[in-house]
């Protein structure tokens, strides 16, 4: 920075915390808030017989290492590595039932679209507010018909696809300081410092109405880990319970 | 209180048990093109900035406009030469305050509010050359080591960042939030400003112009509206991460005279190239409200900058919006002056109809209204100044 | 208007002490503190009445999705954005602003909390019984780039400011209450006693 010649402590909000990660921050720190119930819409939404296509629009992963000292840092190999175990992870899950995942990268060309995931972050954050951190909305209670609107028809003219998927997932994994110290801490009666942990949340998006169909969102403590394939799975595992593209075994 | 003393007992024996080998701030320039390995704390760095980057292309904030953005662009490849041209993305930034930052992956950004303040060519150098410096001293890099580090010897970091309610920091990590609680030291503020003196006086630029832009700056702060404001100056504690502002520019100020060499400030094309952005520029800075330092420069815009039209009419903005004793008499005579150049906006003939209308002086009122409605066909506005003029009439009849 | 930034802070402090304050308003009459009534159609969500900035915020499918805003009773000097410190330098509302100074003030309100390029259309003078104030549309963007449109219509009335905002993202939510919301900004009058 070249001058803080600013009057005020004024930031960009580029710069600092995206409102969705802090809400899921929030989420693992007060984990007791959170419901275990997933979010199914409770408009008209069939799900059709047969394979479906199911897009995956640029899923938002970091992983980070959470150092003794509180300090957490982002680790680029962490991040990727993680990001496939979910994805395929995912592809398993969703291939058990016949459907296709397809990743989809956004284009800052195609403007449409990109207005489209902004919505669907503005959505998103509404949706972990009202309906995972309690904060009320009466005339919201007993519904749940939040939307895209039709605008996501656009997605199919690059990509045919039935669905939508959104992923937000974060994770951080403890150094052995640190989980030393929270044993320490704890012992000497103060609470609160963190051995990491892992949260996601992800929707599912019809993509003739621009309907939330499905929207959970998950956590596990430090004994999962997604940068292994088996703890990427039990994340998923976790997440997609009663989604309902999932076929029962035995359904049709 | 007993529970505060203990608890800061506990942390800081915690603290020292956890004191462990310290990361080595110590690191190398980075060379042209150079990307850092993945499993490095500087690819986490990395990662964050590009995402940050990605954000802010689509976000609302940065200026799109070609011609300006090529300007940019181009005289940072002329401060820090071909090898380091391909790494460095310049952004205009649609933000009204005197800034400028580097990111470690290369993203650097200039705030709209120190393009309007630039005065030449030259002076934007300097803050690319110092960015650039930045950069290229990878100071993010020994920035964030230096926290951790320093984190690392004190617990109190992390508890002070959750109970200052930042979960994402104590939790997850966000590497901006610590870089903007701490700044970039006064150590390497000064190592930029040296290279970044160098690199743009190599490229050609005028040495006196890197002290300019800093003697421009106290004195708008000076004229500040708060108090607070002008005060902080005095103490210079406003360039509180910074070296002290006074020693900084004796610091240029001593490099421009041992540079000798005479360079351009090349201002015609500064002025060319940020034209057409300084009525939004000058309108983006009165919505903060400091009246004072808004005149200020103004005034100081006036002395230099051939578009008088344009500048009149927003000193005569910023006036009808004080409005202190005379203020009134003020705005008319600037929106009257404005209205002489060629280059005056129309909405200066809306501004002296209502002034003219406020005083009474109901034809001077409708004539210039009409010739707003005449030189704005298109204005938002219409129907209500049509409205206005109506009602004019009637009070004629 | 504290809902275009959002804070985390705020929302989490605001899980755990307002929630009370949250509650259903309309159909019906709804009567804004101090101030004008408007008609309301449907079912809103209303949030509390902030008292330090005198705003009224009402949604419907969350405020990041559609925000209603009543402003009441602004005096000369008074600010939209709330600070602790009485002297920030903020726009501010002066008596004696004409009405396109009023629209004005609210756009810069609007530019200082960080919505990007708010521009102004079709201003119009606009009944708002028993007087006739101003009505106007507008365009911006949040920060992050998300495209959004409003209204606007605001009114003095014994020399004090009152104002109605509406704004959503133009994807979608725009549209989804478009008809609701210009039946409510038609709705809005000063009851009868008030006008004297």
């Amino acid at each position: 920075m070249l001058v803080r010649i600013v009057t005020r402590l004024h930031m960009m909000r580029l710069d600092t915390v995206k409102k969705a990660t802090a809400l899921v921050s929030l989420l693992i720190l007060l984990a007791a808030c959170t419901t275990t119930r997933s979010m199914q819409t409770t408009n008209d939404a069939t799900i059709e017989d047969g394979a479906l296509t199911v897009l995956l629009v640029e899923p938002d992963v970091r992983l980070s290492f959470l150092k003794a000292s509180g300090i957490a840092e982002v680790r680029a190999d962490w991040t990727r590595q993680g990001s496939e175990n979910l994805l395929a992870s995912m592809q398993d899950a969703l291939a058990a039932s016949d459907h296709e995942i397809i990743s989809y990268s956004l284009n800052d060309a195609k403007e449409r679209e990109i207005q489209l995931v902004r919505l669907h972050e503005s959505v998103g954050e509404t949706i972990l507010l009202h309906r995972f951190l309690g904060v009320p909305l009466p005339t919201k209670e007993n519904t749940f018909d939040w939307s895209l609107g039709p605008g996501v028809q656009i997605f199919s003219e690059t990509q045919e696809a039935d669905y939508l998927l959104f992923l937000f997932a974060r994770g951080s994994y403890a150094s052995s300081g640190r989980q030393a110290m929270a044993i320490g801490l704890a012992v000497a009666g103060v609470g609160g410092v963190g051995t990491g942990g892992q949260a996601a949340y992800a929707s599912l998006v019809d993509t003739r109405t621009g309907d939330i169909v499905w929207f959970n969102v998950a956590q596990t403590g430090p004994g999962t880990d997604m940068r292994k394939p088996e703890g990427a799975a039990s994340l998923i595992d976790m997440i997609f319970k009663e989604m309902p593209l999932l076929r029962k075994e035995g359904g049709s | 209180m007993r529970h505060t003393l203990f608890f800061r007992f506990a942390v800081t024996g915690f603290a020292t048990l956890i004191l462990v080998a310290c990361e080595t701030t110590n690191v190398a320039p980075i060379a042209a093109s150079e990307r850092p390995e993945e499993t490095t704390d500087e690819a986490g760095l990395w990662l964050q900035m590009d995402e940050t980057e990605k954000l802010l292309k689509s976000s609302a904030l940065v200026e799109n406009d070609e011609a300006l953005n090529d300007y940019v662009q181009a005289v940072a490849c002329r401060v820090v030469g071909p090898d380091y041209c391909p790494d460095l993305r310049v952004y205009v930034v649609k933000q009204p305050f005197f800034n400028a930052n580097m990111a470690p992956n290369g993203q650097m950004q200039i705030w709209t509010g120190l393009l309007l303040r630039a005065e030449n060519e030259a002076q934007l150098a300097f803050v690319i050359g110092h960015e650039f410096a930045h950069y290229r001293q990878r100071h993010s890099l020994q920035q964030w080591r230096e926290i951790k580090n320093l984190a690392n010897a004190s617990l109190l970091f992390s508890m002070g960042t959750a109970v200052a309610g930042v979960p994402e920091a104590a939790v997850l990590g966000d590497f901006s939030i610590a870089a903007r609680l701490y700044g970039f030291g006064r150590d390497k503020e000064r190592e930029a400003d040296e290279l970044g003196f160098e690199f743009a006086t190599q490229a050609g630029y005028a040495g006196e112009e890197a002290a300019a832009i800093w003697k421009y700056l106290v004195s708008e702060v000076e004229n500040s509206d708060l108090e607070r404001n002008r005060r902080a100056i005095a103490r210079a504690s406003i360039f509180s991460t910074h070296p002290v502002t006074s020693e900084r520019i004796e610091n240029l100020e001593a490099l421009a005279a041992e540079a000798a060499q005479s360079g351009e400030t090349a201002a015609a094309a500064y002025i060319e190239a940020t034209g057409p952005f300084l009525a939004s520029w000058l309108d983006a800075d009165l919505v903060q409200s400091d009246f004072g330092k808004h005149i200020f420069l103004i005034n100081h815009l006036l002395e230099r900058d051939a578009r008088q039209g344009v500048l009149y009419f927003r000193r005569g903005e910023a006036y009808r919006l004080r409005r202190e004793e005379g203020d009134e008499t003020r705005a008319l005579e600037d929106y009257i002056k404005a209205s002489t150049f060629e280059d005056v906006p129309p909405a200066a003939w809306r501004e002296i109809g209502e002034l003219q209308r406020r005083s009474g002086n109901q034809a001077q009122a409708l004539e210039a209204y009409r010739t707003y409605l005449e030189k704005a066909p298109q204005a938002s506005d219409k129907l209500l100044i049509e409205s206005y003029v109506e009602a004019l009439l009637q009070e004629q009849s | 208007m504290g809902h275009l930034r959002f804070p985390v802070l705020v929302l989490s402090l605001l899980m755990v002490t307002a929630c009370l304050g949250i509650e259903k308003a309309g159909p019906g009459v709804f009567q804004a503190e101090k101030s004008y009534q408007v008609t309301l159609g449907k079912s809103w969500t209303a949030l509390p009445f902030d008292a330090r900035t005198n705003l009224q915020e009402m949604t419907i499918d969350g405020v990041l999705l559609n925000v209603l805003v009543l402003g009441t009773d602004i005096s000369d000097g008074d600010a939209l954005i709330y600070s602790a410190d009485p002297k920030k330098l903020v726009p501010r509302f002066r008596a004696g602003m004409t009405d396109r100074e009023i629209v004005e003030f609210l756009r810069d309100s609007l530019e200082y909390n960080g919505l990007v390029d708010v521009k102004i259309s079709n201003l119009r003078p606009d009944e708002f019984p028993p007087e006739t104030g101003v009505r106007f549309n507008f365009t911006t963007k949040t920060q992050i780039g998300l495209a959004m449109k409003g209204d606007g219509k605001a009114v003095i009335f014994d020399d004090k400011l009152f104002f109605l905002l509406f704004v959503a993202p133009a994807e979608y939510y725009y549209d989804l209450h478009a008809d609701e919301v210009e039946s409510i900004f038609d709705s809005a009058r000063f009851p009868q006693s008030a006008s004297g």
